[in-house]
C-alpha cells in the first residue's frame, strides 16, 4: 500500500488549494480596492499574463537609428532594468523616448517604480521618462554606498 | 524635555523600523512635533530610508555618524559633534519634512562594538560608554518633542546607550511563536538596567506588527498577548495592529517620488499608521 497520496492525488489537492487561494484573493481584491490594485500589478509584474496578451503589431522595417527596439520580439515590455544594465542611461532614454504614454504608464507600473501613482495624470512623456530613469537608476544603484566597508 | 523611546524587541523583522520611522513621520506632519530619529541598529535601515544612502555614505566618511561616537569611546577622542552629525528635515516626501530630524546609524558599529563593550561593566553599569550618547545629546534633546529609538535586535552597548535616555520603550511584536517568546527576556534585562542605573523606562506597550488577521496563529497570539497583560504579565498591547501590507515595505524607498503620507504608506496602510500615532501620543500622556 503506498504511504502517501499518488500524484494524481497530490495534483489535485493542489489545484483545489490553488483554487481557494484565487477564489480568496478574488472576494478580497473586490472588498479592498488598493489590494486588488496591488494584486493586479503584481500579477502583470510577474508575466503570467503575458501569454493572453493579443500578438504585437506588425512593427515597420527596421532602420539604423531603430536598432534598439523599445518592445521585444516577444511583445513583452520593455525591461528598463535589462536594458539600462546592458546598453546604459542613454540608450534606456532613447528607447523610452519611443513609447507612448500609455506604454510607459505600463512600465511604471508593471515595476512599481510609483507605488504612489503621482505620475498617474502626467501628461507629458518627458516627465515620465525621467521618473523612469530616475528610479531604475536608484534601484540599480541600491547597496552600492555599503560597498567595501 | 521630550519624550524619549526605544523601539526595541531582541527579535529582528518584527517591525521596529518601520514602527519608528512611521511614528516619526506622522508626530511631525499630523501633530506638528519636533521629531528626532535616533537610529541605533548598524544595519542602517532607518538611515538608509530617511537620507539617500549617498548621502550617509558621505556623513559616515567624514565622522558625522553614530561610528564616531563609539569610536570616540574608544580611543578616547573627541571628534563627534551632535550639531553636524544631526540631518534636518529628512525623508523623502516632498525632499524633506520640517521638525523631522536625523541621527544616522553606520555599519562601522558592527566592527567597534565589541571593543566599546569590553570597556563596559554590565553587571552595574557604573563605569565604561553606557552613557556616550546622553553625554553627547544633553544641549540638543531640549529641542525636540518626541526622540524615537530605533533600536538593534540585541541588548548590547549600542541599545544600552539608547535606553540610558529612555524615558519609555515600545515593544513591536510580530504574534507568532517566536517573537512572543522574546518579550518576557526585554522586560527582564530592561528591568535589570533601569534598577542598576537608578534610571526609570516606563514600557508603554506592544505593538503589533505584520499581523495576517487571517491566520488563526496570529489571532491567537494576539489574544494570549492581551490575556497575559491582563495577568500583569506583559505591558499593554496596542488597540491598533499593523498589517502585513506591500505599501508598507515600499515606504521605505527614500528615492520614491511622494509629496504626503497618503502617497507614502497608501490609503489603507496610512489609516494604521495614523491610528497607531494617536494611540501612541495617548500612552505617552498617561
Amino acid at each position: 500500500m503506498s504511504r502517501g497520496k499518488s500524484k494524481s492525488g497530490r495534483d489535485g489537492a493542489d489545484a483545489e488549494a490553488a483554487g481557494k487561494l484565487l477564489r480568496e484573493l478574488a472576494e478580497r481584491a473586490e472588498r479592498d480596492p488598493a489590494f486588488g490594485g496591488q494584486l493586479a500589478d503584481a500579477i502583470r509584474a510577474s508575466g503570467l499574463l503575458d501569454v493572453a496578451q493579443p500578438p504585437p503589431p506588425a512593427r515597420k522595417k527596421a532602420s539604423k537609428s531603430a536598432k534598439h527596439a523599445p518592445v521585444a520580439p516577444s511583445g513583452r515590455l520593455l525591461d528598463p532594468f535589462q536594458v539600462l544594465r546592458q546598453n546604459g542611461e542613454d540608450v534606456l532614454r532613447a528607447q523610452l523616448s519611443q513609447l507612448d504614454i500609455a506604454s510607459l504608464r505600463q512600465i511604471v507600473r508593471a515595476h512599481r517604480l510609483d507605488p504612489a501613482r503621482i505620475s498617474a495624470r502626467w501628461t507629458a512623456t518627458d516627465r515620465v521618462i525621467t521618473l523612469i530613469v530616475e528610479q531604475v537608476r536608484a534601484r540599480a544603484n541600491l547597496g552600492r554606498a555599503f560597498e567595501r566597508i | 524635555m521630550p519624550v524619549v523611546t526605544s523601539i526595541i524587541n531582541l527579535k529582528g523583522g518584527v517591525g521596529k523600523t518601520t514602527i519608528t520611522l512611521a511614528l516619526a513621520h506622522f508626530l511631525a506632519i499630523e501633530h506638528q512635533k519636533r521629531v528626532l530619529v535616533i537610529d541605533l541598529d548598524p544595519q542602517t535601515n532607518a538611515t538608509v530610508s530617511l537620507i539617500p544612502e549617498m548621502e550617509w555614505k558621505a556623513r559616515d566618511e567624514s565622522g558625522r555618524t553614530l561610528f564616531q561616537l563609539f569610536a570616540d569611546q574608544v580611543k578616547g577622542t573627541r571628534r563627534f559633534h551632535a550639531d553636524d552629525a544631526i540631518v534636518r528635515d529628512v525623508s523623502n516626501i516632498s525632499g524633506g519634512v520640517p521638525g523631522l530630524d536625523l541621527l544616522p546609524s553606520s555599519l562601522g558599529l558592527i566592527k567597534i562594538q565589541d571593543r566599546v563593550t569590553q570597556l563596559t561593566d554590565f553587571e552595574h553599569f557604573s563605569r565604561g560608554p553606557i552613557y556616550g550618547l546622553r553625554d553627547a545629546l544633553t544641549d540638543f534633546l531640549p529641542f525636540y518633542d518626541h526622540v524615537l529609538l530605533d533600536c538593534p535586535p540585541s541588548l548590547g552597548i549600542v541599545t544600552l546607550n539608547g535606553l540610558a535616555i529612555s524615558t519609555t520603550y515600545l515593544i513591536p511584536v510580530v504574534p507568532d511563536i517566536l517573537s512572543v517568546l522574546g518579550i518576557p527576556p526585554i522586560l527582564d534585562r530592561i528591568d535589570h538596567f533601569a534598577s542598576s542605573t537608578r534610571h526609570n523606562i516606563r514600557a508603554l506597550g506592544i505593538v503589533i506588527s505584520k499581523i495576517r488577521s487571517q491566520t488563526i496563529l496570529h489571532n491567537e497570539m494576539v489574544q494570549r498577548l492581551r490575556d497575559d497583560f491582563l495577568a500583569r504579565r506583559f505591558p499593554p498591547v496596542f488597540d491598533t495592529m499593523i498589517p502585513e501590507s506591500t505599501r508598507i515595505a515600499e515606504a521605505a524607498d527614500v528615492m520614491a517620488p511622494v509629496h504626503t503620507l497618503q502617497q507614502k504608506y497608501g490609503g489603507g496602510s496610512y489609516e494604521y499608521l495614523s491610528e497607531l500615532t494617536r494611540e501612541y501620543l495617548n500612552h505617552v500622556a498617561r
